[in-house]
């Protein structure tokens, strides 16, 4: 090792001002004039004049990329972190900064083509804000009778629609909104056509249709311009673009989507022939439901007026009649009888009364002579003769007078006469004299 | 929007008629009832069928005039194909 790192002896180096470096390591690096650079960006922001600043950096080293607006204005994606780029442009130092840095023209994603990343970033992007979800999706009309379709005039899908529709769409409106499906223009004016007809609300249903192409060919309808515009319409919106296979951001933001134009053509036609056939079905249902009620009733009636059950009353009555009939009788039987014993019992009274006459024809002569006797014996038949009875009246009771000394001389005696009574003074009287008829006479 | 009105009126109409059909096969309605239902389910079933052939057939253009305004014109199918397509 030499005691000196230079050696001395040699022309010392030119100074450069730090203007003419840069400027001379531009000039070298003319040979990076177009390169490619793939890495993954970082650290990415955007002006408000539109350029992009960012990064592109692998495991180990990293370089400015700045991508200027009048350039970048092309892209269909949009640069985010993270996403692994493919940047192709000129390199040169930042004469301000001293920094390396890649003017970019043109970007693509690595891996994925650009549109394809757009399609992926943009439907990642609508999905988030919910222009998809299920909810936000309005029910096609029962029967779509006004049909609007969005699609080019003269374009394939116009013709496919027609051909299903063919003879078939009698009670069918179909008005075209021509727009041209692919083109700088595509987009904007389908956007416009949804929003008119959004407004006019004529139609029952909108058809957006194109037919098969690329990606690229199908690009207008995986705008946002467009994409918002049908999330945007109040009409139900149905998207047919493309083949089968083909989905378009149109197709995620309508409320159906058909896999082709002649496809969607079939979802209108069907719905008004399934609706054609289901109110058939229903006619046909109550005709046969109230026919079979009405036949049903025509039958029991039979069956009721005919036999046992309308029957049964005559009957009831009949047996009620019969029973009513045994009852009278048993009555008039229970009443005879009855009146039979009660006879038999008045019959027992007869006897005895049939001898009642002679008993009393018997007593009354029996009495009548008691009565002879009894006036034989009376003193009113003595008085009727003549005879007269004294009464002694000084006793407390009057008591005939039989002797003489019953009362004395000068007292009062009553002296009963067949008429009145006479009340007499004893003047005399005579003791112990026998009457003047013998004793047996008196009384 | 007499179009959409006209849908709904339609709409309705049929949703009534399904009803009269649960109704009649559900239900164990008096004869007269059954009877008024069937009538009334006759004259939508022929509401009903009269909607489905009521709307002119036609195919139209249609585009917004300089005031935005629906204009229709008659589709000739036969037109030229876009050039942009195909």
């Amino acid at each position: 090792m030499s005691p000196c790192a230079y050696d001395s002896s040699m022309a010392a180096p030119r100074v450069f001002s730090v203007s003419e470096l840069i400027r001379q390591i531009n000039l070298d690096l003319f040979k990076y004039n177009d390169i490619s650079v793939e890495g993954e960006v970082t650290n990415y922001t955007r002006s408000s004049a539109g350029h992009h600043y960012f990064s592109l950096k692998d495991s180990r080293a990293q370089i400015r990329v700045v991508f200027f607006a009048t350039n970048a204005r092309f892209l269909r994606f949009r640069i985010e972190n993270g996403l692994q780029l493919i940047v192709r442009g000129r390199l040169t130092v930042y004469e301000a900064k001293g920094e390396f840095q890649l003017n970019a023209v043109v970007a693509e994603p690595a891996g994925l083509g650009a549109l394809q990343l757009a399609f992926e970033q943009l439907k990642k992007r609508l999905a988030e804000e919910g222009l998809f979800d299920a909810d936000r999706k309005k029910p096609l009309p029962m029967l779509p009778q006004r049909i609007a379709i969005v699609t080019s005039p003269a374009g394939a899908a116009i013709r496919d629609v027609l051909h299903v529709l063919g003879r078939r769409f009698e009670g069918l409106t179909l008005h075209v909104y021509p727009v041209r499906v692919q083109g700088a223009n595509a987009a904007r004016e389908i956007a416009t056509a949804l929003r008119h007809l959004s407004r006019w609300k004529l139609h029952d249903v909108i058809l957006i249709c194109r037919g098969g192409g690329s990606l690229e060919d199908l690009w207008a309808f995986n705008e946002e311009i467009v994409a918002r515009a049908v999330a945007a319409c109040e009409i139900p919106t149905i998207s047919a673009v493309g083949h089968e296979t083909d989905f378009t951001i149109c197709d995620f933001v309508a409320d159906f989507r058909a896999p082709t134009p002649s496809a969607a053509a079939e979802i209108v036609i069907r719905a008004k022939s399934e609706i054609c056939t289901h109110i058939d079905h229903m006619t046909h249902r109550i005709h046969h439901i109230v026919e079979g009620r009405v036949r049903n009733y025509r039958h029991e009636l039979r069956h009721l007026t005919s036999s046992d059950k309308l029957g049964v009353v005559p009957q009831r009555i009949a047996r009620t009649r019969e029973r009513l009939e045994r009852r009278r009788v048993m009555l008039f039987r229970l009443l005879d009888a009855r009146a039979k014993s009660m006879r038999r019992r008045l019959a027992a009274f007869d006897e005895p009364l049939a001898a009642y006459p002679a008993r009393i024809v018997r007593e009354r002569q029996h009495l009548k002579a008691l009565m002879a006797t009894l006036s034989a014996v009376s003193p009113l038949s003595v008085l009727s003769r003549g005879y007269a009875i004294a009464f002694s009246r000084t006793r407390r009771r009057r008591k005939p007078i039989l002797d003489s000394s019953q009362v004395g001389v000068g007292e009062q005696i009553e002296v009963q006469v067949k008429r009145g009574r006479l009340v007499c003074t004893v003047d005399q009287r005579t003791l112990g004299v026998e009457s003047l008829w013998p004793e047996t006479d008196v009384l | 929007m007499a179009a959409r009105t006209k849908s709904n009126e339609f709409e309705k109409a049929f949703q009534q008629l399904e009803k009269i059909v649960q109704r009649l096969e559900g239900e164990e309605l008096p004869l007269d009832d059954s009877l008024q239902l069937f009538e009334e389910g006759i004259r939508l079933s022929r509401f009903c069928h009269q909607r489905l052939e009521e709307v002119e057939k036609k195919i139209e253009t249609i585009l917004a005039d300089a005031k935005g305004q629906p204009v229709t014109e008659p589709f000739d199918a036969g037109e030229m194909l876009d050039e942009d397509e195909e």
